[in-house]
């Protein structure tokens, strides 16, 4: 089933001398990227790939490829050099409120609660306002969601790894973004935890269509949330291959094992990730 | 280090604790209550042994009690002098301290985030700070005597010259070394700089201000005592070398024993706001088990 707003392929618009096609919505268009970093090693090379809006892109690669650094870039925390990026049809700089950017550190306040944390992307994002009550309420669920009930005012240091990622998780939700970034949410989460909250992504995902940028090194993963998946090369990193998985949704993580599709395209996955990975 | 194991219990979160039945909350209280009880007995017992032993061999003359006097005329010292000398001497040796402190921690901690702030000046008077930090302190009082007298100024100004430093830099090397993620998050989620230094710089220098803070506690003690030693009409530190000029042993043992009982007091109250201001996020001494 393919999505409404994914339907909606960008055009050519109006911005104005631009060979490419920015999206007046809220996808990502990256186009002939490359990265090198102070010291003069290169990360990223020519990656190309869209994002469009509404649409649930999963990265995969080897290690230290340039995942991390193509997301930076897109979210602005890295200066971009060359090639072309734009996000909503606009160039990437830090602290746009229109992009959520999960990392895969979890980043949290040590001197604030799980709640506090929590509500602090919205927080800075309300310009000191009064944050509205139903804000709280969300937030609870968040929390509940991720299966930290009871946990409200617990501190990070009172946390697990896995907990203090779900915290952040909960915290990167609770902004109203149409854009998500997410750097590995789940690599410090245990199998069955895992499965959990990739279902709640999914439940929270098509409740709000939001455009969602993935990266994960669990091919399982990849398969069970993505529309398309984006398999990168060694480094420097750029897209080696596009894998659009045409599986209906809603998805029930849990009985993909049973579906035969489900194996191809991980074997398929696989022997493309596999090539990379010879030394 | 402090008496306040019991404390740790802070540690557990009313939320958290709430799963743990009554019954058992309630027994762990009582034992982290015996185990209090049992520590400061314990900590009195080798007092008293220290003292028994010390008092014994001078009553059997193995020890010259004119050398090393005795905790019985110690004691007596203490108690016959209380109001007329050690009461007094002590407030005005306090009040030097408390006074000198305040000036440090509010300079210090001010002089941190303007240093903080304006990266070039920091450079710039980076050389002179090093200077002025690690030059011995102790031997300016001479010259504070000189300028400002021998009342409470010159003690207060030889105090602060050792606070300051200490809190200066623990304010400035906290919030030097904020964790770069969180800039990153800062960053990412469009923080103004405002809320930037507000929401995560100052929070997160708090614990090393405090380390800071309770160092420049024991500095500008000390500061005070030496500037009385010197030079001074009044403290704990004149009355000192008054009695040990008159070779009074058990006059300046039993100072000593007054000025260690400030120190532990000092540290103790110092430990305890700590606790009750970081709550239950940063880890305290008591929580590390330390
Ligand atoms: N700030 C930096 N300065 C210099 N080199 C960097 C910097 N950040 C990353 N690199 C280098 O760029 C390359 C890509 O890093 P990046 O973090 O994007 O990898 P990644 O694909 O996210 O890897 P992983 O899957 O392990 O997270 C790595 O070789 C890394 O050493
Ligand atoms: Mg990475």
């Amino acid at each position: 089933m393919k999505l409404d707003a994914g339907a909606t392929v960008p055009h050519t618009t109006a911005a104005a001398g631009a060979v490419w096609a920015p999206s007046a919505q809220t996808g990502i268009w990256v186009e002939n990227l490359s990265h090198r970093f102070v010291g003069g090693l290169l990360a990223v090379k020519d990656a190309k790939f869209a994002v469009t809006a509404g649409e649930f892109v999963v990265i995969v690669g080897p290690s230290g490829c340039g995942k991390t650094t193509i997301l930076n870039i897109i979210a602005g925390l890295e200066a971009q050099q060359i090639g072309s990026v734009s996000v909503a049809g606009k160039a990437p700089k830090a602290g746009r409120f229109d992009i959520a950017y999960m990392f895969a550190q979890d980043a949290l306040l040590p001197w604030r609660t799980v709640m506090g944390n929590v509500l602090f992307g919205v927080e800075v994002r309300s310009e000191g306002g009064q944050l509205p009550k139903h804000v709280y309420e969300e937030a609870r669920e968040l929390i509940a969601m991720v299966g930290l009930s009871g946990f409200e005012n617990a501190y990070p240091r009172q946390l697990s790894h896995g907990m203090r990622q779900r915290t952040a998780l909960a915290r990167t939700f609770l902004m109203p973004s149409p854009v998500l970034l997410m750097d590995e949410p789940f690599g410090a989460l245990d199998a069955h935890t895992k499965l959990m909250l990739e279902q709640g992504l999914l439940r929270l995902w098509e409740r709000d269509k939001r455009t969602v940028l993935f990266i994960t090194h669990d091919l399982a993963e990849a398969i069970a949330l993505a529309d398309k998946i984006l398999v990168c090369t060694a480094r420097p990193g750029s897209i080696k291959c596009e894998i659009p998985i045409e599986m209906e949704r809603p998805r029930n993580i849990g009985a993909l094992q049973n579906d035969a599709r489900y194996h191809d395209y991980h074997r398929r996955i696989w022997t493309e990730l596999a090539a990379e990975m010879v030394v | 280090m402090s008496a306040m194991e019991t404390g740790s219990d802070r540690a557990s979160h009313p939320q958290l604790s709430k799963s743990i039945p009554g019954e058992q909350a309630r027994a762990r209280r009582i034992g982290a209550f015996l185990n209090a009880c049992r520590l400061n007995i314990n900590r009195f017992l080798i007092l008293a042994g220290f003292a028994a032993v010390w008092w014994a061999a001078v009553e059997f003359k193995w020890l010259d009690r004119f050398f090393f006097s005795s905790p019985v005329d110690i004691a007596r010292f203490l108690r016959e002098q209380f109001v007329n000398e050690i009461l007094p001497n002590s407030l005005e040796t306090l009040l030097a301290m408390l006074i000198a402190f305040a000036l440090s921690g509010v300079a210090g901690v001010a002089a941190g985030l303007v240093l903080f702030e304006l990266p070039r000046v920091k450079r710039t008077i980076d050389p002179i700070l090093t200077a002025l930090n690690s030059m011995p302190r102790i031997a300016l009082a001479p010259i504070f005597i000189l300028w400002f007298g021998i009342g409470l100024a010159s003690k207060v100004a030889l105090a602060f010259s050792l606070g300051f430093f200490i809190v200066l830099i623990s304010t400035y090397g906290g919030i030097r070394n904020v964790d770069p993620t969180l800039i990153r998050l800062s960053r990412s989620l469009g923080c103004t700089s405002r809320q930037q230094f507000t929401k995560i710089m100052l929070p997160w220098a708090i614990p090393s201000v405090f380390a800071g803070l309770k160092l420049a506690l024991i500095y500008c003690f000390l500061g005070v005592v030496t500037s009385e030693m010197l030079a001074s009409k009044a403290g704990l530190g004149q009355l000192i070398m008054y009695y040990s000029g008159i070779l009074r042993m058990d006059a300046v043992l039993g100072i000593l024993f007054v000025m260690a009982i400030f120190a532990v007091l000092l540290t103790f109250i110092a430990d305890w706001i700590e606790a009750a201001l970081l709550g239950g996020w940063a880890e305290t001494n008591t929580q590390k088990g330390l």
